[in-house]
């Protein structure tokens, strides 16, 4: 099951998520980049049924692309939001996607990253820190501790990582590699390739 | 015997008359040049001069058709807007399709097939415009194509449309050579645009296109400058004779 976490610092967005491509009890790919580029400041991260995430993604970039041929100007992330949740919103009763999505932006107009959360069903919310998956179950309570407005990238990688260790320590499926990404005002960066191994204690030496 | 099914019937001696009333729009359009050369492309405009109270920048002849295509016309501007609309979508289209950037030849071949198509439909008329498409192959080679009303396309080294067609066409055949490097081939694109552009240089616009680089318009001062220089050479090479 996907894991994608994603949330928003002082003057960038940060986003997560793990690098299984699997069908059933099969994983097919350790190395999937779940964080597809939208355009040069933003992200979607998707999640989900894995021909669904591509379709969907490959239609929302080629639109974005061409509003910006047409128009010669960029769309603000909050409008990719929106254009987003209306495809979903419209195919859900008819040939339905099934990709979850956290789209992360930079917006150069207003020099702040923003981060929404969309779901198949068609709805989006602005959020400040959000995920998707089992992921969420358990990172959700960590950034509700320690997330702050405007931490710094240090801060906030360390949050990251924070998140990723609580993953993979309770998820029961293997999650162990990350990928994380950055989008600040000089675009979309890969930050790191984390692989996560939590300690593991010989409980039964130490007794002895 | 309805005459009205189709607006564009064969004439008796085998002409689409409607297809060269067409190219007749074209030739009252303003004039548009493009110049290849040995690794850039060079595309220049006549810019119809704009009313007192009209904000010249809304004007723009050149356009992007995708970040590594770009084209230009003469004739009819709204009738090029939807070549142009259909265009882009194309591109999008296409790399929706096949991941990979659209081809020149093939988005060439695209606008020439819906130029002929409003030859052989019912109850349209075709478009009053040509095309200068410029961009780079697979292989990286520069590619200059135009496009006619009739749906005809080819491949240039240097073309023009529009209504100074015959001495600025005339002049590139005469001034052209192979392997021209940037600033010759901008030079020879001003050059033959100015000859015939009443107003001179503030009613040129000049685009390069380089390989793998966004298009680069050419500052007002700059034109200005190569203007300069080829006057003052014309005055030097009159005071010799």
């Amino acid at each position: 099951m996907d894991s994608l976490v994603g949330f928003v610092g002082k003057n960038y967005v940060l986003m997560a998520g793990d690098t299984n491509a699997g069908r059933s009890i099969m994983r097919l790919k350790d190395d999937f980049d779940k964080l597809v580029q939208i355009d040069s400041h933003k992200i979607l991260a998707k999640s989900g049924e894995i021909g669904d995430g591509n379709q969907f993604c490959n239609l929302i970039i080629r639109n974005v692309s061409l509003y910006r041929i047409r128009n010669e100007t960029e769309l603000t992330t909050k409008s990719v939001a929106h254009y987003t949740r209306r495809q979903l919103a419209t195919a859900i009763r008819k040939n339905p996607y099934s990709v979850n999505l956290l789209l992360g932006g930079y917006d150069k107009k207003d020099q702040k990253g923003s981060l929404y959360y969309l779901d198949y069903l068609g709805s989006s919310k602005k959020i400040n820190y959000g995920a998707h998956g089992y992921a969420a179950l358990f990172v959700g309570s960590i950034l509700d501790r320690f997330w702050k407005e405007d931490l710094d990238f240090e801060d906030g990688l360390e949050l990251m990582k924070k998140c990723l260790r609580e993953v993979e320590k309770r998820l029961i499926i293997g999650t162990r590699c990350f990928l994380i990404k950055m989008i600040n005002s000089d675009g979309i960066s890969v930050v790191e390739k984390v692989m996560i191994n939590s300690e593991k204690k010989n409980e039964i030496e130490e007794e002895n | 015997m309805s005459y009205d099914r189709a607006i564009t019937v064969f004439s008796p001696d085998g002409h689409l008359i409607q297809v060269e009333y067409a190219l007749e729009a074209v030739k009252k359009g303003t004039t548009a040049v493009g110049v290849k050369g040995k690794d850039v492309l060079v595309l220049g405009v006549e810019k119809k001069s704009t009313a007192k109270l009209q904000d010249p920048r809304t004007v723009r002849k050149i356009v992007q058709i995708d970040d590594h295509i770009c084209m230009t016309f003469a004739g009819l501007t709204a009738d090029s807007r939807i070549l142009i609309n259909k265009a882009r979508f194309e591109c999008q289209s296409y790399k929706y399709y096949y991941e990979d950037p659209i081809g020149v030849e093939y988005i060439t071949r695209y606008i020439a097939k819906t130029q002929q198509k409003y030859t052989q439909s019912v109850g349209v008329r075709p478009f009053g415009v040509s095309t200068l498409i410029v961009g780079y192959d697979s292989k990286g080679f520069p590619k200059l194509y135009q496009t006619d009303p009739s749906g005809n396309f080819s491949s240039w080294k240097a073309s023009c449309i529009g209504r100074s067609e015959k001495p600025v066409k005339e002049f590139l055949e005469k001034n052209y050579v192979d392997e021209m490097d940037e600033e010759q081939t901008v030079r020879l694109t001003i050059q033959s645009l100015v000859e015939v552009v009443e107003s001179g240089e503030k009613n040129i616009d000049i685009a390069i296109m380089r390989k793998n680089k966004p298009i680069e318009f050419l500052g007002r001062t700059r034109i200005a400058e190569i203007v300069k220089e080829f006057e003052e050479e014309k005055k030097r090479k009159e005071e010799e004779d």
